[in-house]
């Protein structure tokens, strides 16, 4: 019944991870961080299970439905956990951090895909949606074609306007999360706002859906 | 922004939401972990890189030559050898043992039922809390070894021995058999270091401050019950129990079961037909094949297994069991917390005073406080507290009493 060293120290080879994880509880907020920025893997994972929905809502609103969004929001934490050990704030802080870090893994992604399309002179394409989930086919087309709208805008003017549309971001807190000022965000959003609706007359699905564009 | 704007914005907001598939949380969290390391161990090496190739190599001989001495132990969890994070709670399956195994050749057992924790990883050993439960430990006798097991206020120190430790936080009782080797055992009733020596057993009652010291045959020992004990014996034993008992000893699924060769096993099931397996086997048989499955990578058939349970064996012990499984199915593989209420819910009603009330009433309210039901959290933990002041979720209780 019991392995030998020998046994016990080839299995260690393994990348292999597994283990039970239950619920991680510490005696206070303090030494929840503490623990994170000395690499606990229970601290780790008690970050993933609290702000983890909230990273893929911002992950999802930004870059419209991606069937690589598991992969993004476990890339965002990897980040967090990485840069933990410099993270001077407190608990508040460490969701709007998380954001922050979101914001800027999926800035990176959108510039990477538009530089791959350029260099292989692919069309811009409408994002496809592999994942309908429990939606109608009339969600899945509004989606589609408002996605398609933010594709075609400037990567700073989606990233913020995605911010402050779809998820209702108070103005601060975008130019917070986008690492820039308060007025510079504000030209950015009144730039992509234009665009955008601009845009949105001339698709006429997205013209009713928005009843005609009226102001 | 306008009010088509708004109008449009709200549409696709909703239009995410419901095409948002449901993903299961603890794998990622598995993952995440796992990459986090493997990103560490990246800027390690590039780190290194930096340094000059001189000095890489020169550590690269250094680590060849001395990196298994200097390094900290790592350890595996259960029969598939997954690999041990350091300062994670570890519950053992209800009708088989988990087996730790340490890179130094310590071997751990956490018996049905048991949950502990690796609290601190060393070079020369490892600390383990026991939450609760039993465990066997066979440490390897090395010079300067440093491994302890917590229980409560209670630690026992050991160089190299073999031994069995047994935590009850409920009575506050702790008991110490010792095979080979000495252990020394610190804590309330004790004077000093106690010593047990080998052939040794200390039986310690915190509440009553009592200790004794008796000899122990470690020969006369019977291995604890694989299936967790019936807390309401007659009326909802399950009828036939010897028969059933012979017929799982002539399953041959169930000795490749035992044996930890559990896809063997589901193969030997596969081959006789699952159907005819559900529908022939006894409670113990049905509960031990869903673990089975469960460990086989088949969740799902793990859960149909479970209800087949409940619906042949109603009002049993067996199927109060399955009840809580499932509710821990649920919490731990599936995330799903409303889910998991329910079975838990389930469990509490049918067996209030049962075995595993304590651990049901516990993840219940971890439950509830997850899915943001702050109300019934901590309704859940007053009464927790009330039944189980020292039980092993008093902390999370206390918690959620407090805030």
């Amino acid at each position: 019944m019991w392995q030998s060293a020998v046994k016990a120290r080839r299995v260690f080879g393994r990348p292999k991870v597994g283990g039970v994880y239950t619920a991680a509880f510490f005696q206070n907020e303090a030494q929840f961080v503490d623990a994170l920025r000395a690499a606990r893997a229970d601290a780790q994972a008690e970050l993933f299970r609290r702000h983890h929905v909230r990273v893929a809502e911002v992950l999802e609103r930004v870059l419209g439905p991606d069937d690589d969004l598991p992969d993004l929001v476990q890339e965002v934490f990897v980040r967090a956990i990485a840069g933990a050990p410099r993270f001077r704030g407190t608990t508040e802080a460490l969701e709007a951090w998380l954001v922050k870090i979101a914001i800027h893994t999926a800035r990176g992604l959108i510039r990477k895909r538009r530089v791959w399309r350029r260099f292989f002179s692919m069309a811009e394409s409408p994002p496809d949606v592999a994942s309908p989930g429990m939606a109608t086919h009339e969600q899945i087309e509004a989606v589609r074609r408002t996605y398609a709208i933010f594709d075609r805008l400037p990567t700073n003017e989606r990233v913020a306007l995605t911010l402050e549309m779809i998820d209702e971001m108070p103005l601060l807190e975008i130019a917070e999360s986008c690492g820039v000022s308060r007025s510079t965000i504000k030209r950015t959003l009144h730039r992509a706002r234009q665009r955008f609706r601009t845009l949105v007359e001339l698709d006429p699905a997205l013209r009713d859906l928005s009843g005609g564009g009226a102001p | 922004m306008n009010s088509g704007e708004s109008q449009l914005a709200k549409i696709v907001r909703e239009s995410l939401r419901a095409m948002r598939p449901e993903r299961p949380v603890e794998p990622a969290i598995r993952e995440v972990i796992e990459r986090g390391r493997a990103a560490r161990s990246r800027r390690r090496v590039l780190a290194w890189g930096a340094k000059g190739m001189t000095f890489a190599a020169a550590a690269a001989a250094a680590l060849v030559l001395y990196g298994p001495f200097g390094s900290k132990i790592q350890f595996t969890v259960g029969p598939e050898e997954d690999l041990g994070i350091e300062n994670s709670f570890i519950g053992s399956e209800l009708t088989a043992a988990t087996p730790l195994h340490f890179s130094d050749g310590t071997a751990i057992d956490l018996l049905p039922g048991t949950r502990a924790r690796v609290a601190s990883l060393g070079r020369r050993g490892a600390n383990l809390n026991l939450e609760t439960g039993h465990l066997h430990a066979d440490v390897v006798h090395k010079r300067m070894a440093d491994w302890s097991i917590g229980a409560g206020p209670y630690t026992v120190r050991v160089i190299g021995t073999e031994f069995d430790v047994f935590w009850n936080p409920d009575s506050e009782e702790l008991e110490v058999d010792v095979r080979r080797g000495l252990v020394k055992v610190t804590g309330p009733a004790l004077t000093d270091d106690q010593s047990v020596a080998a052939r040794q057993r200390l039986t310690v009652a915190a509440r009553e401050r009592n200790a004794t010291l008796s000899p122990f045959d470690p020969d006369a020992r019977v291995e604890a019950p694989a299936e967790p004990a019936p807390a309401e014996p007659a009326e909802h034993a399950e009828p036939n129990a010897s028969a059933h008992e012979s017929s799982e000893l002539a399953s041959p699924w169930v000795a490749l079961a035992k044996r930890g060769e559990y896809q063997k096993a589901l193969d030997a099931v596969q081959r006789t037909g699952f159907d005819a397996v559900m529908q022939s086997s006894s409670a113990s048989e049905l509960l031990r094949l869903s673990d089975v499955a469960r460990m086989g990578g088949q969740p799902a058939r793990a859960a149909e297994i479970l209800h087949v349970t409940r619906r042949r064996f109603p009002r049993t012990d067996a199927a109060s069991v399955a009840a809580y499984t499932l509710g821990v199915t649920a919490f731990d593989q599936a995330g799903s917390y409303a889910e998991a209420a329910k079975w838990f819910g389930v469990y509490l009603r049918e067996r209030p005073s049962g075995p595993l009330a304590a651990e049901a009433m516990g993840r219940l309210m971890e439950a509830y406080d997850r899915l943001g039901r702050r109300d019934k959290a901590e309704a859940t933990a007053r009464k927790y507290l009330s039944l189980y002041p020292n039980g092993a979720h008093k902390d999370v209780a206390n918690r959620l009493t407090s805030r």
